[in-house]
């Protein structure tokens, strides 16, 4: 039932983030705002992620211009690694440099919590970071299976 | 005739109005002046547990004997003066004098509670004032202190904190990110341009250290923000408290052990001439410890509310600009 439950949700956000569009999947226009709602919904995480304000999220991340939308979702309590994030450039060419500014945010990750927590080492070192077309998508959680199959949903009819 | 009789009785009877009125006038007086003291003390301890958000920025002209007005007052058989302890410029009362020692500090308040009595070196109590308070305040700290930000804590206030930061490792951590590459954490802070306001709250992450080095740590900070702030206010907070299960998560989470710290960060506030605030107060249950619904999830960080917390003592807790 629970099962059931994840599926019905998976595919209902998929709707939503696909509302307006037709075609192709890969063609799906993603909206980074709902997007990365969806992958906070439908991923565990252990702790409570907080959407981080526009310009927080623009400094914790170091974004520039390069960057058209975004959405960044951070552990709240400053407890764990946990975090998403979702990237949207102008061209899929620019999505390279997307990718390099989360494995920065990843690296920095890396500072936080190697001494502080190691425990989330684990999360940190097996992320998933995803890139579909001109979206980078970024997830850190223990629940890595979850996460892929969450951005997967994203992209279904 | 009645008329006439009724003046000519009425004379003394003028007088002895005159004088019952001198004298219930007297009185009122009285009642009034001791009323109105103990009103407006009522009503600081009143907003002191209120979230209300005043637009008044009225400031500690006279501070207010924050142990006297605690809910939890400390003994009253402590020989030091706060006025010896706080900065010449803090304009502290003498309401110290009452208050035990700092190394008295971590001892139970006599109310039936294990709750420790409140630093009586710390900033006292103060009317509370708004948000636009910390408008010219810049937060250093560790991952509690990413919080604020993150929550958009009191009209979020220029903050800048790294998850894992300790007393040694802020000093030469470049571990910002900017354009301009890797930066310490008064580098970036470089960022925000002039600050009246400098609060500090660092050593969660360096319960593991010895004293020597922990101060030391802590001092050299401190001395780089003073040379970086000349004309700020700074404020040392203390290290919070942790559930009691944090140990769990947090080797070297314990309450005695951060009480020791905070001492130590006292005698920094001391030698420095910068303000201490007892933020542990604020969040802290009978037994001294952070409550479990503060933090659920590791015993150390906190919930939104346990920020709206935090930030209702600085609020409740200033000093006088100069």
């Amino acid at each position: 039932m629970k099962r059931l439950n994840k599926m019905l949700l998976l595919a209902l956000s998929a709707m939503l983030v696909m509302a307006g569009c037709g075609g192709k999947a890969e063609a799906v226009d993603i909206l980074p705002g709902d997007a990365a709602a969806a992958l906070v919904e439908q991923v565990d995480f252990q702790d409570s992620l907080q959407a981080a304000a526009g310009d927080v999220a623009a400094q914790f991340y170091n974004l520039d211009d390069t960057i058209t939308d975004f959405a960044i979702y951070i552990s709240g309590s400053g407890a764990t690694a946990e975090e998403v994030a979702v990237l949207k450039v102008e061209k899929e060419a620019d999505a390279a440099h997307a990718e390099g500014i989360i494995k920065e945010r990843l690296g920095t990750l890396k500072d936080m919590f190697e001494n502080y927590r190691p425990d989330e080492m684990v999360k940190i070192g097996d992320p998933v970071i995803e890139t579909r077309g001109n979206v980078v998508y970024f997830v850190c959680t223990s629940d890595t299976r979850g996460a892929k199959d969450a951005i997967a949903a994203l992209y279904k009819a | 005739m009645q008329i006439r009789r009724k003046r000519q009785n009425r004379s003394p009877g003028i007088v002895k109005a005159v004088v019952v009125l001198l004298v219930t006038g007297g009185i009122s007086f009285c009642l009034a002046f001791v009323w109105q003291n103990v009103s407006q003390a009522t009503t600081q301890v009143s907003r002191d547990n209120q979230r209300e958000d005043t637009e008044a920025v009225v400031l500690s002209q006279e501070p207010v004997d924050a142990a006297s007005l605690s809910a939890d007052p400390p003994p009253d058989s402590g020989e030091e003066s706060a006025a010896e302890s706080l900065p010449e410029e803090s304009g502290e009362s003498d309401s110290g004098e009452e208050a035990e020692d700092a190394g008295e500090e971590s001892e139970a308040v006599p109310d039936g509670t294990n709750r420790p009595a409140p630093a009586p070196e710390a900033v006292p109590l103060s009317p509370r004032v708004s948000n636009r308070y910390l408008e010219d305040a810049l937060f250093f700290g560790d991952s509690l202190s990413v919080g604020i930000p993150l929550y958009q804590v009191a009209g979020n206030p220029d903050t800048v904190a790294f998850t894992g930061i300790n007393p040694l490792s802020i000093n030469t951590s470049q571990v910002i990110n900017s354009p301009q590459g890797k930066l310490t954490l008064l580098e970036a802070a470089k960022q925000y341009g002039e600050k009246k306001k400098v609060y500090i709250m660092l050593g969660g992450n360096g319960l593991w250290m010895d004293e020597k080095s922990f101060t030391e740590g802590y001092q050299t900070f401190l001395d780089s923000v003073k040379a970086q702030y000349p004309g700020a206010q700074i404020f040392l907070q203390s290290i919070l408290p942790v559930t009691e299960d944090a140990h769990l998560t947090y080797e070297t989470a314990d309450n005695d052990v951060i009480r020791g710290f905070n001492k130590l960060i006292i005698g920094l506030a001391k030698k420095n001439g910068v303000y201490y605030l007892d933020v542990a107060q604020a969040l802290m249950d009978n037994n001294g410890v952070l409550p479990k619904e503060a933090s659920p999830l590791d015993g150390m960080h906190l919930t939104p509310e346990y920020y709206e917390k935090w930030f209702d003592y600085l609020k409740t807790h200033t000093v006088e600009e100069k």
